[in-house]
């Protein structure tokens, strides 16, 4: 239910940046328990992969 | 998560190695377990936490859980070991949890735990092999996560806080840690982080004006979030006092001296409000109907068109004649409108031919007659105008005196209860007063905000064009830019996402908890629906349909909070047990057995701890048919120790 509501709200994103957030959600949702999460190398990563995308 | 077996050595009052298996999913999902004071529910809702979050999530020192006799029995320096293994099943994944404690005896009156206790989690594989799962505390937080297992396993007597007055953060935090909210906070932080950060390094690079643009942006977009921030804050406050406005307002109603004319007041300030509304709609439509104005004007202009259209046509300047597309339409079927042929090179067909090349163009005919209707409905328009502007005009005077007399009759009521020989009212009346003033000034502050933050958003929108502009004219910090702009723009989506998400998840833990609400509460209380507010309030309504949170009794307060968790627990789509300690305790009859005939529907497996006297008589036999596995908790007080033992049906 959760994700598929987080779908629908990206439904009219442009590609690139739906991708990105649903990846950024993943890795946020994957690290959400830790004491100190470094989320922030990881999102970098995801965006330079994205920009690198045609 | 489905729970299929709970495995208990030494644990507590549980001496030796002892089992529960739990009923499974299905028409006969229930696992009762009975057990009197102290002969261990509460042990094995420890057991249950303690083996899936370890020795901080348990208020019980760990040197308290090895079972005494077991202690007592073993010889000093021996190991004595206490373990709960849990085994469960997740999305057609099966896992062992087994959390072991290891203490030993210094001597006959005290022992000592080797360290904290040891957590081993292990997938098994189909055919029975099975892995060890590596970082198992992280994996257990993405199958229910530690800050919500409160909202699955509690204690039913406790629950009814979700439902008290005061309790909105506990509301808030619940709804938050189900859906996961964070998640988005934390989402958008990292990545408006990731964004300065390109942004930064693209000031390193750029130079001139893209920087001078992104300077520029960064302080707007730092201004905007304040002003968010400050919104934010207002908005709490606004709510507060209309919260506190609303109670006055109550606590006025229930002084009965004066309670009509504050019922009266509250009507008047009802009408008053669908007044405004409509007076509002009565200038959006008179502002329309101004701009209809120029109608008049063009009056005269559209008599002297009609008239030199009419002049060219009786001159022959605006050929009226045979149409075009007629004779082509007898020409094409060959046949004339009195029934002759036209056969191919006749006579008919050169007559037909001679008049196509006379025909008037049907294009030109249709517009000039166009032309015509449009300037005679331009007139017919004006001569409506004044009528239609004096009706609305009469529509607007008219509710502007209903609004006056609504005013003044909202006045001297006002003014009644000021000058009341009651002390009561008058304190009550002259702070709802002065909180209305409050309010007033915040819904003023809040509009004046808002405003703001359109602008700097309207600004940023513009910085960002710019931004664009400037962006194409240097190429060199083309990748740190496309970088930052997906970072931003990133961000930005998920910051609009989060109120839509927010909001509408709210909305639908209501209409759920409200569907179970309903199902639960007994037909003859007084209360029929809830509310879930946009502050997180959990409201419960009367069949006035007003809120009446502070009526409830303790019972009924546990209903509301049940419809809540189990709602949420719905919408959240996460998959655990509802496990229930205590769950009846507080309960009138009626929603008892409401209760055990609804909740074995509202989740896959219910498990719940009862005293003998909570489950019996007609809530027992609604029970019965739902009941898949039920234990019986013999407490030996020779021993100390409890047994387990399966009750057959």
């Amino acid at each position: 239910m959760l994700e598929k509501k987080i779908l629908e709200l990206l439904q009219d994103a442009d590609p690139k940046v739906r991708s990105v957030v649903l990846q950024v959600l993943s890795a946020e949702q994957a690290k959400l328990y830790q004491q100190k999460p470094r989320v922030s190398e990881e999102i970098r990563q995801i965006i330079e992969a994205e920009v690198r995308k045609p | 998560m489905k729970i299929d077996n709970l495995r208990l050595i030494n644990f507590r009052q549980y001496y030796g190695e002892q089992a529960i298996r739990f009923a499974p999913d299905g028409p006969r999902n229930v696992t009762v377990i009975n057990g009197n004071n102290g002969a261990g529910k509460t042990s094995l809702f420890l057991a249950l936490n303690w083996c899936l979050y370890g020795d901080k999530a348990i208020d019980t020192p760990i040197g308290e859980l090895t079972n005494k006799r077991a202690l007592f029995e073993a010889a000093p320096n021996v190991e004595v070991q206490t373990q709960v293994q849990l085994r469960f099943r997740h999305k057609a994944m099966r896992y062992v949890a087994t959390r072991t404690l290891v203490q030993y005896k210094v001597d006959s009156s005290s022992w000592k735990a080797l360290g904290k206790s040891d957590f081993v989690l292990l997938r098994v594989k189909s055919g029975g092999a099975a892995e060890q799962v590596a970082n198992p505390e992280a994996v257990i937080e993405t199958l229910l996560p530690s800050n919500v297992r409160s909202y699955f396993f509690f204690d039913g007597e406790k629950i009814e806080r979700f439902s008290s007055p005061g309790h909105e953060t506990d509301v808030k935090e619940a709804i938050r840690n189900v859906l996961q909210i964070e998640v988005l906070e934390r989402a958008k932080e990292h990545l408006d982080v990731v964004a300065k950060e390109y942004q930064k390094e693209l000031k390193a690079q750029a130079t001139g004006k893209l920087q001078e643009v992104l300077v520029e942006e960064e302080r707007t977009r730092s201004t905007l979030d304040q002003a968010k921030i400050k919104l934010s804050g207002l908005l709490d406050e606004e709510r507060a006092a209309k919260r506190l406005l609303q109670e006055l307002e109550e606590r006025l109603v229930d002084v009965k001296a004066v309670s009509d004319s504050v019922e009266l007041r509250h009507d008047l300030e009802e009408q008053q409000k669908a007044r405004e509304a409509e007076y509002e709609q009565l200038q959006i439509q008179l502002r329309g109907e101004v701009s209809r104005g120029y109608v008049v004007l063009a009056g005269r202009v559209c008599d002297q068109a009609i008239e030199l259209l009419d002049q060219k046509r009786k001159r022959g300047q605006i050929p009226s004649g045979v149409r075009e597309v007629l004779i082509r339409d007898l020409l094409t079927s060959r046949q004339c409108i009195c029934g002759r042929d036209v056969a191919p090179h006749s006579r008919a067909e050169a007559e037909l031919q001679s008049l196509l090349e006379r025909a008037v163009s049907s294009e030109l005919e249709d517009f000039v007659s166009q032309l015509t209707s449009s300037l005679v409905a331009v007139n017919g328009q004006a001569g409506r105008f004044p009528v239609d502007l004096r009706n609305r005009l009469e529509a607007c005077r008219k509710t502007e005196g209903e609004l006056e007399r609504l005013h003044d009759q909202i006045e001297r009521i006002s003014e009644k209860l000021k000058d009341s020989p009651l002390e009561q009212v008058v304190g009550l009346e002259r702070r709802r007063q002065e909180e209305a003033q409050k309010r007033e000034q915040l819904v003023g502050d809040t509009a004046v905000t808002r405003d703001r933050i359109e602008r700097l958003q309207q600004e940023l929108k513009g910085l960002e064009d710019r931004r664009e502009t400037v962006k194409q004219q240097e190429r060199k910090s083309e990748a740190i830019y496309a970088k930052y702009q997906l970072a931003r723009k990133a961000a930005d989506k998920v910051e609009s996402i989060f109120e839509d998400f927010a909001s509408s998840m709210r909305r639908a833990i209501q209409t759920e908890a409200r569907t179970i609400f309903q199902s639960l509460i007994s037909k003859a209380t007084q209360f029929s629906d809830i509310r879930l507010t946009d502050d997180y309030r959990l409201e419960v309504l009367d069949r006035w349909g007003y809120a009446a949170r502070l009526e409830m009794s303790a019972g009924e307060r546990q209903v509301l909070s049940l419809s809540f968790i189990a709602g949420m627990a719905k919408i959240s789509g996460m998959e655990s047990p509802l496990v229930m300690d205590t769950p009846f305790g507080r309960l009138y009859s009626v929603h008892r057995e409401n209760i055990v005939e609804h909740l074995p529907d509202l989740t896959g497996q219910l498990a719940l701890f009862v005293q003998d006297e909570e489950l019996h008589g007609a809530a027992r036999r609604k029970l019965e048919p739902r009941i898949g596995v039920e234990y019986s908790l013999e407490f030996d007080h020779a021993t100390g120790c409890t047994r387990i033992v399966e009750v057959t049906q």
